[in-house]
């Protein structure tokens, strides 16, 4: 999309004389979409690939002997690991991981392919945990992101697998998810892996205060821990994506609370919820002080305003629904705010469909009868009509004061 | 160019390591039906009534369920989620038959004629104990499971049991 639009554009600038033919040309070969397409091509084919390889197993193959049937897949596995190292080799790095993708996706096939050979139900957990730790273990060797992002898939199905067909949480997929790929992250910090290994750690968390029969606010604490701990990391680049997943998480916790508030059944301050309660709110109250001073320390205190949204508003009993309601508009419009604050179109974009989701919310909510739903979808435009125009008043005015020399 | 050489070995180290979980796992399994003993377990009726499901048939034994009196452990009632070990016995009237004698929660000796099975406690309650082996699921080819399933009131399962412990499903009898 931005070589279209820097084709349509830049014959119009060498016109105006703002740059040289010569300098178009070279623009215009920054933004070649031939080799970003090329890149998208063997992932996508991997992925499509690989789900064949896993339907093959599961599909007829009965004529087979066992034993061939093993010895098919060993081949395959080993020659997608040798094609995808082979490319790799020669340069053409997408292709070579796809193959490698391929490879691990084919080492999970003939592992269920024995659990299902030898009706090995218990082996199924254990099964995903060796398939887990093989994908750390490439992708070490590769320091891919795409196998990453595999490996991550592969140990949050275990543990959903695990907690569905077993009935147990498993501490060794956690295990790995923390250690394998935390120290992978650790080593290599990319933006979009801090923010996958957070959702990740918070999927798994809701899946253990789940198993462990807890009150599903529980999980709360581990999100909160996460954005704290954002706070303290210097470089925003990495605090940013952090923060975001635990963001996300409470974004969707908060989603729930409107539309399931009267069906989830947060603690309250009856007497045998009161000490949990009590827990709950001191653990938060330490947590939000250390969020705060890592704010502070990193002078980055105009991000409190992302509290409205991690804030335990589920105490007031009654008001719940409508209270995580407005904190989801209040948290949008501040993504929306400080996407123009920042000239970061993805942020307001974000920003908007964040907003006009929680609106939508409110037409889940039947119940309230004091706020007919349409006028709170009144409210709703209103605020975005609002907002608009006083961006574009603030933007004519920060032209007018700067001379029109700017970027905006 | 050294460092590609050494990502290859690694790579070839991982490929093999790869292989030889592949082929442990099977392998640790045909050993079971290599050097394992034979035992025939009852089963019983499942709940929910449709047993089969997809490519598997869920199966039911007579020991999946078995009242607390036979629990032998340190605690008062198994936990949810505890090992156990069941001790079976050949049944008195049909000898090839297999019956639980009691539940422990470590590993009990056993007779000449005795099989020990390691069990997981699914619950306690209401005076029972709960418990799955580990071969509750029969895989199928695809299309077959449905007949199977007219004629589980007269099915019995024989399982191998290895000297060293490790249970498995061999195959399913059709009493006639």
């Amino acid at each position: 999309m931005s070589r279209k639009w820097l084709e349509r554009e830049a014959p119009g600038w060498v016109d105006k004389e703002i740059i040289s033919a010569v300098q178009a040309e070279r623009l215009l070969s920054l933004y070649d979409e031939k080799k970003h397409a090329a890149g998208i091509l063997p992932i996508l084919g991997s992925l499509l690939v690989g789900l064949g390889i896993l339907t093959f197993v599961a599909a007829n193959w009965q004529e087979i002997h066992d034993l061939w049937r093993l010895v098919i897949l060993i081949i395959v596995m080993s020659v997608f690991y040798a094609g995808g190292e082979r490319f790799y080799r020669r340069g053409d790095k997408k292709l070579g991981l796809a193959l490698a993708g391929i490879g691990l996706m084919s080492f999970g096939a003939a592992m269920f392919l024995i659990v299902q050979m030898f009706h090995l139900l218990n082996m199924q957990t254990t099964a995903f945990i060796l398939w887990g730790i093989a994908g750390v273990l490439l992708t070490f060797l590769y320091r891919s992101t795409f196998i990453f992002i595999l490996t991550a898939g592969i140990l949050n199905v275990a543990q959903i697998y695990s907690l569905f067909s077993a009935g147990t949480f498993s501490v060794a997929a956690l295990s790995i998810l923390i250690i394998g790929l935390g120290a992978f992250w650790i080593v290599n910090r990319h933006a979009w892996l801090a923010w996958l290994l957070g959702v990740s750690l918070l999927l798994q968390s809701i899946m253990l205060v789940a198993e462990q029969n807890w009150n599903i606010v529980w999980f709360l604490i581990p999100a909160l821990v996460i954005y704290a701990a954002g706070d303290w990391v210097h470089e925003r680049n990495t605090s940013y994506p952090l923060q975001s997943s635990a963001l996300t998480a409470v974004y969707l916790f908060g989603s729930f609370m409107v539309m399931f508030a009267s069906e989830i059944n947060p603690i309250g301050f009856s007497r045998e919820e009161l000490p949990q309660s009590a827990a709950f709110l001191i653990i938060t109250a330490v947590l939000l002080v250390i969020s705060l001073l890592g704010k502070w320390r990193n002078r980055r205190l105009n991000t409190s305003t992302e509290w409205v949204l991690l804030l335990p508003w589920f105490f007031i009993e009654g008001g719940a629904g409508l209270l995580y309601l407005l904190a989801l508009c209040t948290f949008s419009l501040f993504v929306l705010w400080n996407g123009y604050a920042e000239q970061w179109r993805f942020k307001i974009n974000l920003g908007t469909v964040l907003f006009l989701f929680a609106i939508l919310l409110a037409y889940t909510r039947l119940a309230w009868a004091f706020m007919d739903k349409s006028l709170f979808f009144l409210v709703g435009g209103v605020i975005l009509l609002l907002l608009s125009w006083y961006l574009n008043r603030r933007r004519r005015r920060f032209l007018k004061e700067n001379g029109g020399e700017t970027h905006a | 160019m050294r460092n590609s050489s050494k990502r290859l070995k690694l790579l070839v180290g991982l490929v093999l390591l790869q292989v030889i979980v592949l082929l442990g796992l099977a392998f640790s399994y045909i050993a079971v039906d290599w050097y394992g003993k034979e035992i025939r377990l009852e089963t019983a009726p499942v709940d929910p009534r449709d047993l089969f499901y997809g490519d598997y048939v869920i199966l039911n034994y007579e020991i999946s369920r078995l009242p607390d009196e036979m629990w032998h452990g340190g605690a008062a009632q198994p936990e949810r989620g505890q090992r156990a070990y069941v001790l079976l016995r050949p049944s008195t009237e049909h000898p090839e038959l297999y019956e639980a004698a009691g539940i422990y929660d470590e590993r009990p000796d056993a007779g000449t004629e005795d099989v020990v099975l390691k069990a997981r406690v699914e619950y306690a309650w209401d005076g029972n104990i709960e418990l799955t082996y580990g071969f509750e699921r029969y895989y199928v080819p695809e299309g077959t499971g449905k007949a199977l399933e007219e004629q589980r009131e007269n099915m019995q399962v024989a399982i191998k049991v290895a000297p060293w412990g490790q249970a498995k499903l061999s195959r399913l009898i059709i009493q006639p």
